[in-house]
């Protein structure tokens, strides 16, 4: 026996099964399965579907056994080869029908038309009835129509041999119920005609069987009506597919082109397990889930102030230099062609703003306290502005301590209060990260005064609790806020949010939904204790509320 | 003595009531529920006005707050529940003798209300199991009355058996 020719037929899924099989002959590119030239008298590679060129005489007796591997494992099978029997031995029995489907048995090899085709003979040396078991992927092999199955089905079997007509279309020929039924009715939702469950069994109708009986037709195993077994197939497969302990035992014949059912179970599956949990909120496609940074800085600050207008002035300026300029070429080239000349532009007056609601601008310091701030601090303040009444003075952080024991101590200033603290997250900023503010109140001079200082992230502020005792809860709401620590105060602990919590709430990264922490739900059973305890309970009550399983 | 002359049952008839036992300590429990003061938010201001004198929670037997949860039956969530009120709140339930109920008073304790936030639990039904549901923001005393007697209706209409009832559920 030796392979003259293999092809690839097409429809090739470019599983690399043959080449696998057989990395002689076969070369899976990546859109199809060429045969190697290495291997072909005609020294090409291709997949030899046109050509059918014949393999080198030294590898059609060597690698016959490789290359029917090859079309076995093949899951599409588009592997096709002529088979001949050595000439010496017998001439007659030349091709063989080679292991594939029966429905689309391949033609004669040309080499061999002069001899006529005998009988096919059995690829497989033992009519062993096929049974297909439920598991997945035997059930992805009965609904692909593998080799397994087709041996089944090509087999003559001796009870009843199948013609090429009949096995050609696909049919159950037999369903039967192993021991182990859980009576959980699922076979008779999916196929209603062929499986009726009783109180204690599951059993396969009447109806449906050759010999008219009803039973678990375990022990006889007889046959399905042609017909029913064929319009049937669908159905039953996907019954012994979703059975849960997978009782259902099936013979099929025929290759069977079906909607694998593990899918449909697979689904099933994927179903239940986004139903489970109905506490389980997926936060990361809430809406309140998504945080939109700022990408602004919106510190009020005389000296950015300034910067806006000396850049909204200089760009009023570019312009009325370009108006100019175009003016210029324009007048020189109506002088050049003799025409009038253009009109001169008129710089724009800056519109008049009637509207009651001015911005607050800040202006400069003014103010006699925040003057003498100044002279007493010396270089340690930053800036110093009024903003609509409003004392602003923003100091260094090193300087911050001396600023407010000058505002309280100091005889011309007094700000015996501190009325708030609190900070700002700015996270588009450069250079700065927060702002926290001291709003200080003088009671006996009827004045306010806020002092303001930027802090880099992870830098800490020196406490002002000494000087203020006010700061003391203050500066733990900001630490809890923010996570801004402050040096030197004597409990810096959260003082809202408990103790074990994660994040920083007023953090602008920080979304309004949380991290999850409000989920919380006291009511789950995490290490089973209501179930032991239930099923305890109910054992003293003779009840068994175990779930019946099968092992 | 006093019977001499008459028939045993119409004497029965007309000085005995015939009734279950578990009815009767069902009227016993309905209608002296102690709650428990247990006001979280401004839905506290209403539970004290439906206990003052002009809507007098005390005419159905629910007027004695109590300040412990050892001497409650019924502790009544009125307010928003936080993070981290919740553990306290599930503390003080399970000092709370059996039989016991809850009423979650309000949107916030209902179903966190308008703080859909990071601190605030979505219901308290998320810690204890909830008997009484009142809207409301803040629901009047006639809300919180109103679901009392809904309370009441519950207590009249359980049985012992219901104890159980939950558990097997839950397992089966």
């Amino acid at each position: 026996m030796a392979i003259t020719k293999v092809w690839i037929e097409e429809g090739c899924i470019v599983c690399n099964a043959c080449e696998a099989e057989c990395p002689d002959v076969f070369h899976v590119t990546e859109d199809s399965c060429h045969i190697k030239g290495e291997a072909r008298q005609d020294g090409k590679e291709s997949e030899n579907r046109e050509e059918k060129a014949e393999l080198k005489p030294d590898l059609q007796a060597n690698l016959e056994e490789a290359i029917i591997a090859a079309a076995a494992s093949c899951p599409v099978e588009v592997i096709k080869f002529d088979q001949v029997a050595s000439a010496a031995a017998k001439p007659t029995a030349a091709v063989v029908p080679v292991p594939t489907t029966p429905a689309t048995p391949i033609a004669p090899a040309s080499a061999a038309e002069a001899a006529p085709p005998v009988s096919p003979l059995p690829a497989t040396p033992a009519p062993m009835p096929h049974v297909v078991d439920t598991d997945i992927e035997n059930a992805v092999d009965a609904a692909l129509g593998t080799t397994a199955n087709i041996r089944a089905a090509a087999a003559p079997s001796p009870a009843a041999a199948p013609s090429i007509t009949e096995a050609a279309k696909p049919r159950v020929t037999k369903v039967w119920i192993e021991e182990g039924c859980i009576v959980c009715n699922a076979c008779e939702a999916d196929s209603p005609e062929v499986f009726r469950v009783t109180e204690t069994t599951c059993t396969i109708k009447a109806g449906v069987r050759a010999d008219g009986k009803e039973s678990e037709n375990r022990a006889e195993k007889s046959g399905l009506n042609p017909s029913d077994g064929e319009r049937l197939i669908s159905s039953i497969i996907t019954a012994a597919a979703n059975c849960p302990v997978e009782v259902i035992k099936y013979e099929v014949i025929g290759e069977a082109t079906l909607v694998p059912p593990p899918v449909v179970e697979a689904e099933a599956h994927a179903a239940v397990e986004v139903a489970a949990g109905p506490y389980v909120i997926d936060y990361k496609s809430a809406p309140n889930r998504q945080v939109v940074m700022p990408k602004t800085v919106p510190l009020p600050s005389l000296h950015t102030y300034q910067e806006e207008q000396k850049a909204a002035m200089a760009a009023d300026e570019a312009k009325w230099i370009k108006q100019q300029a175009d003016f210029e070429t324009a007048k020189a080239k109506a002088l050049a062609e003799g025409k009038d000349a253009p009109k001169p532009p008129v710089r724009a007056l800056p519109k008049k703003n009637d509207t009651d609601m001015e911005f607050p601008a800040p202006s400069e310091a003014k103010d006699p306290d925040l003057l003498h701030l100044m002279d007493l601090l010396d270089g340690k303040v930053s800036q110093a502005f009024e903003q609509s009444g409003e004392l602003i003075l923003q100091v260094h952080p090193d300087g911050l301590i001396e600023t407010l024991m000058f505002c309280k101590g100091d005889a011309s200033l007094r700000y015996e209060m501190l009325a708030d603290q609190t900070a700002t997250h700015y996270p588009a900023a450069n250079g700065f990260a927060f702002s926290v503010v001291y709003q200080l109140t003088s009671i006996s001079r009827r004045k306010r005064l806020r002092i303001r200082v930027l802090v880099k992230e992870g830098q800490d502020l020196e406490s002002a609790v000494e000087i203020y005792p006010s700061a003391n809860w203050m500066e733990r709401e900001i630490y809890d806020m923010f996570g801004i620590r402050f040096s030197g105060h004597p409990d810096m602990t959260r003082i809202l949010c408990p103790e074990d919590w994660e994040g920083y709430p007023l953090r602008k990264e920080y979304p309004t939904l949380g991290w999850g922490q409000r989920d919380i739900d006291f009511r789950e059973d995490r290490s089973g204790v209501l179930m032991r305890m239930a099923m305890e309970q109910a054992g003293n009550m003779g009840i068994n509320l175990k779930v019946p399983k099968a092992d | 003595m006093g019977m001499n002359g008459m028939n045993g049952p119409d004497v029965l008839e007309h000085i005995l009531i015939t009734t279950k036992v578990e009815r009767v300590i069902n009227w016993a429990r309905a209608t002296s529920v102690w709650p428990m003061s247990f006001g979280l938010a401004c839905c506290a201001i209403e539970m004290m006005a439906a206990g003052a004198s002009k809507f007098d929670f005390d005419r159905f037997g629910a007027g004695i707050f109590r300040a412990t949860p050892r001497q409650s039956d019924l502790m009544i969530v009125a307010g928003t529940v936080t993070y981290k009120m919740a553990p306290v709140i599930k503390k003080l339930y399970d000092q709370m003798p059996e039989p016991k109920w809850v009423i979650a008073m309000g949107s916030c304790a209902t179903a966190g209300g308008p703080f859909d936030s990071y601190h605030t639990i979505q219901g308290v039904d998320k810690i204890v199991p909830v008997d009484v549901f009142i809207p409301g923001c803040p629901p009047r005393p006639e809300g919180l009355i109103y679901g009392f007697l809904k309370l009441q209706d519950k207590i009249m209409t359980s049985s012992m058996a219901d104890k159980y009832a939950e558990i097997f559920e839950s397992v089966s």
